[in-house]
């Protein structure tokens, strides 16, 4: 290996093994958990889980082979097999958002949600695999170590002072914003475009699946859904460039305008405040279930935990009481992002 | 630690030392790994490129021939039909390639639930259909169930939940026989079990063209029509 691999091995070792306090993720499992609560609580109220997860011969509307190996292992879409999934599903919910059960928790919550959702696949919806991912990302951090009834029961605190493997918030970082970019790419339909006018958010909002209430009055404010469109588009296809932002601060002491202009800029509130709005909006125009939640859910792991702690402070106006972890110092002395 | 876990320990030094001195360079393969798959399974699907009933829908249509009209403006003569035959012939090109690239992740992704890609809002629907439920009580027909009708709002909890309304609005995305009859017979048993007295229910779709804001604003509301309908009488379904 040259010196110069060998170099920038060394640094991809040293980038992964950084250390962070526990909190920033267990907040993140936190609003996951809830996500995935909401997920199935939901379906278990409105009664569709014995409709779109089981069998016909059981009352279900559609014949599907089990997708899942524990679906299969328990004996199919039965609707005993999915009377008895979902509770475990919801109470497997609540340990994750309790943080208890540590890791074997997160790894059967991942596991349940996975065999159920795909048990009625004309239905998975895109929030699925964000819960299924956020699942497996916790799971390999230990997430529950903080903020939690584990940390509570083995250290008797309920924020004790612990650090956790980074990379996995790193990864996902990477994955909403891959989600973002890859979601615009896909946004093939010429009303995402110049060419169509911009108008896709007009018809979205004119289509009976997904609004909650009549938004015709949208006509009269055409142009505004025109921006809007334009606005989520733009953002959503450039989403991965936040990752430029991430680079440019972790090389803080190299040269160059732009760089020493985001030490200065943090992007990642541009980023929020217009991702925020936007999932706000959806969440109360349109009906696409935890969908909003779960990818407001990922903005957490935008942050460090100190940050994250630090902001909490500022909009709490408390003390300090979590941030006692060892997170690695950025040039400027503050943590890394 | 207990005398018994210490020595357990002792006899698997010998295997986890050296994997722990590994470990390091481990993680950022795992890593790595984590990463060429979040890209690669993002990557639009072979099932998702190919899928016939996708391509034939009224909203694709009108997307090709508006991205035909357009290529049209800069010289590029094509009608729309043409415009998707030679994007068919691309996706089935890409298709070979998305599937060669991402096997090595396809089985863990299953296995851990660590999954992604799918398009939100990729086209917005300009041309939905609505489920209706119509149940007929003494020789007259009357609405059951219409999305936002107060008047049908039979079982509305259920019909409104997210899940269903995918559904319900796939049908007018990518209709297929073999999930709408489905759907349909269900539906049509479920109005029995609720309406004892009810002799008939009717499903179908009621499709329509949504307005451009111009003919909103002037009061005018989309007209449709009711297609694949399927009638169901109490005597077959109880």
């Amino acid at each position: 290996m040259s010196g110069a691999l060998r170099r920038r091995w060394a640094a991809l070792v040293a980038l992964c093994g950084r250390r962070e306090p526990a909190h920033g993720l267990a907040l993140f499992r936190i609003a996951v958990g809830l996500s995935m609560l909401y997920a199935l609580i939901s379906m278990a109220w409105s009664g569709l889980d014995q409709v779109f997860w089981v069998d016909t011969a059981d009352g279900g509307m559609f014949d599907h082979r089990p997708d899942h190996w524990l679906l299969a292992a328990l004996g199919g879409r039965t609707a005993a097999v999915i009377g008895g999934l979902v509770p475990v599903g919801i109470g497997l919910a609540v340990c994750v958002t309790l943080g208890l059960g540590g890791r074997p928790v997160l790894l059967c919550a991942g596991q349940v949600y996975q065999a159920l959702v795909r048990a009625g696949p004309l239905v998975t919806g895109g929030y699925d695999l964000l819960i299924g991912d956020a699942l497996w990302l916790l799971l390999l951090a230990g997430a529950s170590r903080s903020l939690s009834l584990d940390a509570r029961i083995r250290r008797g605190t309920w924020a004790p002072a612990i650090d956790i493997a980074a990379w996995p918030r790193y990864l996902a970082i990477f994955q909403i914003l891959t989600v973002y970019t890859t979601t615009g790419l896909h946004k093939q339909g010429p009303p995402w475009t110049p060419i169509g006018g911009f108008s896709a958010l007009y018809w979205v909002f004119q289509e009976p699946t997904w609004r909650r209430f009549d938004l015709s009055f949208t006509a009269s404010v055409y142009p505004l859904t025109q921006i809007a469109t334009a606005v989520t588009w733009l953002w959503e296809i450039s989403a991965l460039l936040l990752l430029v932002f991430y680079y440019y601060r972790e090389t803080a002491e190299r040269p160059g305008r732009i760089r020493a202009w985001m030490q200065r800029r943090d992007l990642r509130v541009a980023f929020v405040a217009i991702g925020v709005p936007l999932h706000l909006g959806i969440l109360i125009l349109l009906n696409v279930g935890p969908f909003s939640l779960i990818s407001l859910a990922y903005y957490l792991c935008l942050w460090h935990p100190d940050e994250l702690a630090r902001g909490g402070r500022r909009l709490l106006r408390v003390t300090p009481a979590v941030d006692k972890g060892g997170a690695a110092p950025a040039a400027d002395g503050g943590p890394r992002p | 630690m207990t005398g018994r876990r210490r020595s357990l320990r002792g006899a698997a030094a010998p295997l986890l030392d050296p994997l722990r001195r590994l470990w390091p360079s481990l993680r950022v393969l795992v890593v790595g790994y984590h990463l060429a798959l979040i890209v690669v399974l993002s990557l639009p699907s072979a099932d998702a490129m190919l899928h016939r009933p996708n391509w034939e829908s009224a909203n694709t249509k009108a997307d090709l021939a508006h991205w035909a009209a357009a290529l049209g403006r800069v010289g590029v003569e094509m009608t729309g039909p043409e415009l998707a035959d030679r994007l068919w012939r691309t996706a089935e090109a890409l298709s070979g390639v998305q599937g060669a690239i991402s096997r090595p992740f396809v089985d863990f992704s299953r296995i851990v639930g660590f999954r992604q890609g799918w398009a939100m809002f990729a086209s917005p629907q300009r041309h939905p259909v609505e489920l209706h439920v119509d149940l007929e009580e003494g020789g007259a027909w009357r609405p059951l169930s219409r999305p936002h009708d107060d008047a049908a709002a039979w079982r509305r909890a259920t019909f409104e939940h997210n899940r269903y309304r995918k559904l319900a609005g796939s049908l007018g995305r990518r209709f297929q026989r073999r999930y709408y009859d489905p759907i349909a017979r269900w539906l049509a048993r479920e109005a029995l079990a609720d309406h004892p007295g009810a002799t008939r229910v009717r499903v179908q779709l009621h499709a329509y063209t949504s307005l451009p804001p111009e003919r909103v604003r002037v009061g005018e509301r989309p007209r449709g029509v009711d297609r694949e309908v399927r009638i169901f009488t109490a005597e077959e379904l109880r």
